[in-house]
């Protein structure tokens, strides 16, 4: 994500932001904790509720799951696991669209 | 590629009379597989419940046979495309081959995995043939679909216990590679087996595979042992409840069908689902349960990724729901519609 998302693609108007759910114990430490270890710059948010309110939102069942959404602030891809090609391409036809 | 490299049945000796086996006779094996293709590798225990439903003249035998996968994929469900194919085999026997009538019905968690796994064909060795030195080559369907005879070679290489118990090691073997016709690059390289069988009945308490097929994108191999643990003639009561409950999953299967697996509908999972509680409703003492519990999972992992696969494809195109979190310093919040005009990706992570 750091590297070859955010540090990618920040500079064209993308906005990468980390969603920590379903952590056990203290959320915002644990979070922490990851952000420190893989020295991560773009936003991390942390839904600290126990059954990961904003995963359930998007219908996120497993972790990780990426979601692209567009300028026009629809979703454009989800997916779950972690798909870098289909992932790139989906941000980059989100770039093209209007 | 869908297709279906089915069984190498049917011991194909010749063997008057001298058989161990008796209707009603039922053998269990058990032991462990793995499959290796390139850097990737799976094992998985095996169950085999093997019925003895018919013996013929020349000991000649039909066997009911129900073989259970318990895949061990960690951290893997069972992907739906490595899990299905439910076979129903009625196979006649040809020349020397044994008439071999199975209700083969197999979750595999993958399908070569289990097309090794069904090679299990010889069940026991004519004691006149356990003899130091001893030869013999026989021609054996090696594949049912598509068809696939090959010469088979067996070979008593000597004395070996396993356990307490006097066995004659027997090695059977490929004398040559035999092509898999209509497959281009497919072919049976090589199938090393080791049987270990009872020098007092002739019956095989231990076999061991090695196995390679080679396929145009690579060889796999496949090593399997499988050793006998019981067994047991069943008295008439059992036996018959056996062979109902044999038909009772021949019927399951007919709802399952591969369609259904490659092809998923929830109506069709419902049915699956309805059909196999119904089976262990209607059998509650079945050795079988395990087999099917084996498929339970197989569905409930199909339906799983059906629904997950319905559930977001309908997001794609709706507006994103909004929503606002803190940040992970706990210093300010973030809401998700600020953002509109930027392309955001959201990263779901979870670390524990």
């Amino acid at each position: 994500m750091e590297k070859d998302f955010w540090q990618a693609y920040k500079g064209k108007g993308v906005v990468v932001i980390g969603v920590a759910v379903w952590a056990e114990g203290d959320a915002f430490q644990r979070a922490r904790e990851f952000v420190n270890k893989h020295k991560l710059t773009y936003t991390v948010l942390v839904d600290a509720s126990e059954d990961g309110k904003v995963a359930q939102l998007y219908g996120v069942e497993g972790v990780p799951t990426n979601v692209v959404i567009g300028k026009d602030g629809k979703i454009r891809y989800l997916q779950a696991g972690f798909n870098e090609a289909g992932l790139k391409k989906a941000i980059e036809e989100a770039l093209k669209a209007q | 590629m869908r297709w279906v490299l089915a069984l190498v049945v049917g011991f194909s000796f010749l063997a008057a009379a001298q058989t161990p086996l008796k209707r009603g006779m039922e053998l269990r094996y058990s032991g462990e597989a793995k499959l290796q293709q390139g850097q990737q590798s799976i094992t998985a225990s095996v169950q085999v419940i093997d019925l003895v439903t018919e013996v013929a003249e020349k000991g000649q035998a039909t066997v009911a046979s129900l073989r259970v996968f318990q895949p061990q994929i960690p951290d893997r469900p069972i992907p739906p495309e490595a899990a299905l194919r439910f076979l129903d085999i009625g196979v006649s026997g040809e020349e020397a081959m044994v008439p071999f009538e199975q209700v083969v019905a197999e979750s595999p968690p993958f399908p070569f995995l289990a097309n090794f796994l069904r090679v299990l064909p010889v069940y026991f060795v004519p004691l006149d043939r356990l003899q130091v030195g001893k030869e013999w080559v026989t021609k054996e369907r090696l594949l049912l679909r598509p068809e696939v005879d090959g010469e088979v070679r067996y070979q008593v290489q000597g004395q070996e216990k396993v356990g307490d118990t006097a066995c004659w090691l027997v090695t059977r073997s490929l004398p040559k590679p035999v092509p898999v016709p209509k497959m281009e690059g497919v072919q049976f390289a090589k199938i090393a087996d080791s049987l270990w069988v009872n020098a007092q009945t002739g019956l095989v308490v231990r076999l061991k595979r090695e196995g390679t097929l080679q396929l145009p994108q690579g060889v796999l191999t496949a090593t399997i042992q499988l050793d006998l643990q019981s067994v047991n003639p069943l008295d008439e009561a059992t036996f018959a409840q056996r062979l109902k409950e044999l038909q009772a999953i021949k019927a399951v299967q007919q709802k399952l069908g591969i369609n259904l697996l490659q092809n998923p509908t929830k109506e069709g999972l419902d049915a699956a689902e309805n059909a196999i509680a119904e089976f262990q409703r209607q059998f509650k003492d079945s050795p079988y349960l395990a087999y099917l519990q084996t498929w339970l999972r197989i569905v409930q992992s199909v339906r799983q990724r059906l629904e997950q696969v319905e559930k977001q494809g309908a997001a794609i195109g709706q507006p994103a729901p909004d929503f606002e979190l803190p940040t992970v310093d706990g210093k300010r919040k973030v809401k998700l519609s600020d953002l509109k005009g930027k392309v955001v990706v959201l990263n779901f992570f979870a670390h524990w």
